[in-house]
């Protein structure tokens, strides 16, 4: 039976054959070299050992090592090249924080339905900031629209946008407003003034017309259409084509005055279906409009137009509600001449009757 | 470039489908594990089927390859366990001995090593370099598996004992030991050829 005291000879010679081969094979530290050489050269019997072994290993190392062929080589790369795929094993997301938020959000924003609930919400949310800005616009079909949309009076239009003609051109001809200083509509308040100087062509205008095409069609909003062209020597009314150099310069102008008075026309038929009535104001300033009335009644009696035409546009700025109703259609303060007062600040004649 | 990585970044580079990488890997282990195997079932074919079993199943398992793994470890445990089967199913059949006689009697001739063994050396030197290659096969072919393995590890491969130890899957006290008893084998079978030994650098 073993002692303990065989056990520790068996553990210090088990250490001691193990220090042999760890120098052998060099698996010992440099500090540990000296101390295992030591050791094993107290003890013959492990210098003997040490120095068979030595010799197995030269020995073997007369052994060569001999080459594969290469065409299992081949197979192996026809194997792993096939195999690559399959092989190719999940890949690390790298990019921290950011690669974390998209790999979050990439499934949700590939999804056709979050696609078109993002489209929805840019399209309201545009239309909601345009909305609050006050630079919310809808088009709505106008005559303007339709003329601009007809490319055969796109030449036509494009006159009517040029500066107006001097002032003998337009003598007989429905007063126009430039299409620079547009009239009042829904879209586009404009300012008060604009609304004031379109008041005064409205009863001018339909006499105008009355007088100038008694049988026309009745007013809508679509009045550019070519039926209200007059026939030009046996042309029809419809062909609108851009002028050429034949055409002779009375057809340019009767066109003009046509494509004139339709835009008058339809300013002024906005204008009126917008303009608010004058209100009656008090019983003092209604006498206070009576007297200036007689002054401005007695000054044309003597012929001072010019001071009655004052006086007329007095009352038009103070009351107008008693200029409407007593001095706007007063025949004696037209002094048959320019009533520029009606007119207002618009450099347009209207022709008086005669 | 590639040939300065590691096997381990290698195999990773394998894994996403670098097979540069896996040719680099082949290129340099092929050669010491042909020489593992061949050493250690003693048959040239068997040698190349098991080297190409070996690469097939790490092209397999690659998926399944831990960076935190050595990968030489992985690689001979993967050819240590097919050499290891080899054997097991060897036992149980008869082979033709390497160095048995191929005539009927004892004199009547050279064995299956000899004619399996090149012939690049003079002849009476290459006899003599037949006759020690021989009794080295021979001598290793003596050993146990468990010798075997262990002693073609440290001897061919240049593996320390502790990754032995991992390959094997035994304790390293062990595999000293079994490398003790082998190398004591071996010197007793090479016995003859101990003024050789001396002789050689």
């Amino acid at each position: 039976m073993a002692t303990p005291g065989d056990m520790d000879e068996n553990v210090d010679t088990a250490r001691e054959h193990a220090l042999v081969l760890e120098l052998l094979y060099g698996e010992l530290g440099d500090d540990q070299v000296d101390d295992a050489q030591r050791t094993i050269a107290n003890d013959d019997a492990l210098a003997a050992e040490l120095q068979a072994f030595g010799q197995v290993r030269a020995l073997m190392q007369q052994l060569p090592a001999e080459d594969p062929p290469q065409a299992i080589s081949a197979k192996l790369m026809h194997a792993a090249a096939g195999q690559a795929p399959a092989a190719t094993a999940p890949r690390v997301e790298q990019g921290g924080f950011v690669a974390w938020v998209k790999k979050f959000f990439m499934p949700l924003a590939l999804h056709p339905a979050t696609t078109a609930i993002a489209t929805v919400a840019l399209v309201v949310g545009v239309a909601g900031a345009l909305y609050m800005t006050g630079n919310w616009k809808v088009s709505e079909p106008t005559a303007e629209h339709d003329e601009v949309r007809r490319p055969a009076a796109s030449s036509e239009t494009k006159k009517a946008e040029a500066p107006p003609p001097p002032a003998d051109d337009r003598m007989n001809t429905a007063p126009a407003t430039p299409r620079g200083k547009q009239a009042n509509t829904d879209d586009n308040p404009g300012t008060g003034t604009d609304l004031d100087d379109a008041e005064p062509d409205k009863a001018a205008v339909r006499e105008h017309l009355r007088n100038k095409a008694p049988n026309r069609p009745p007013r809508t909003v679509r009045l550019a259409k070519p039926k209200e062209v007059p026939k030009i020597k046996g042309r029809s009314s419809t062909e609108i084509t851009p002028p050429d150099a034949a055409r002779s310069a009375e057809e340019g102008r009767y066109k003009d005055m046509a494509k004139r008075r339709v835009q008058h026309t339809r300013d002024a038929t906005r204008t009126q279906s917008k303009k608010p009535p004058p209100k009656k104001k008090g019983k003092a300033i209604e006498l206070q409009m009576r007297a200036l009335h007689k002054k401005a009644r007695m000054a044309a009696k003597k012929g001072a137009c010019a001071r009655a035409q004052k006086l007329g546009q007095t009352i038009r700025q103070r009351d107008r509600f008693y200029w409407s109703n007593n001095v706007r259609n007063d025949p004696l303060l037209r002094c048959g001449k320019v009533d520029a007062f009606e007119a207002g600040d618009k450099a347009v004649t209207v022709p008086t009757k005669k | 470039m590639l040939h300065d990585e590691a096997d381990e970044a290698l195999m990773v580079l394998y894994q996403k489908g670098e097979v540069r990488a896996f040719e680099i890997l082949l290129e340099r282990h092929r050669k010491p594990v042909f020489n593992f195997i061949l050493r250690f079932v003693g048959s040239r074919e068997l040698a190349e089927d098991l080297l190409q079993d070996t690469f097939l199943r790490v092209i397999k398992g690659a998926a399944n390859y831990k960076r935190k793994a050595k990968f030489t470890t992985w690689l001979y445990t993967i050819a240590r366990n097919l050499c290891v089967d080899q054997s097991r199913r060897k036992k149980h059949r008869r082979h033709a001995s390497l160095d048995k006689p191929l005539g009927k009697g004892e004199d009547s001739g050279g064995t299956l090593l000899d004619v399996v063994a090149g012939s690049e050396m003079p002849s009476d030197r290459k006899a003599v370099s037949r006759q020690l290659h021989n009794t080295l096969h021979n001598a290793i072919s003596g050993l146990s598996d468990e010798q075997r393995e262990v002693f073609l590890m440290r001897e061919f491969l240049d593996m320390p004992f502790k990754q032995i130890a991992d390959v094997v899957g035994v304790p390293e006290n062990t595999v000293k030991s079994r490398m003790r008893y082998a190398l004591e084998k071996l010197r007793l079978e090479l016995e003859e050829y101990k003024d050789l030994a001396k002789a050689l650098p």
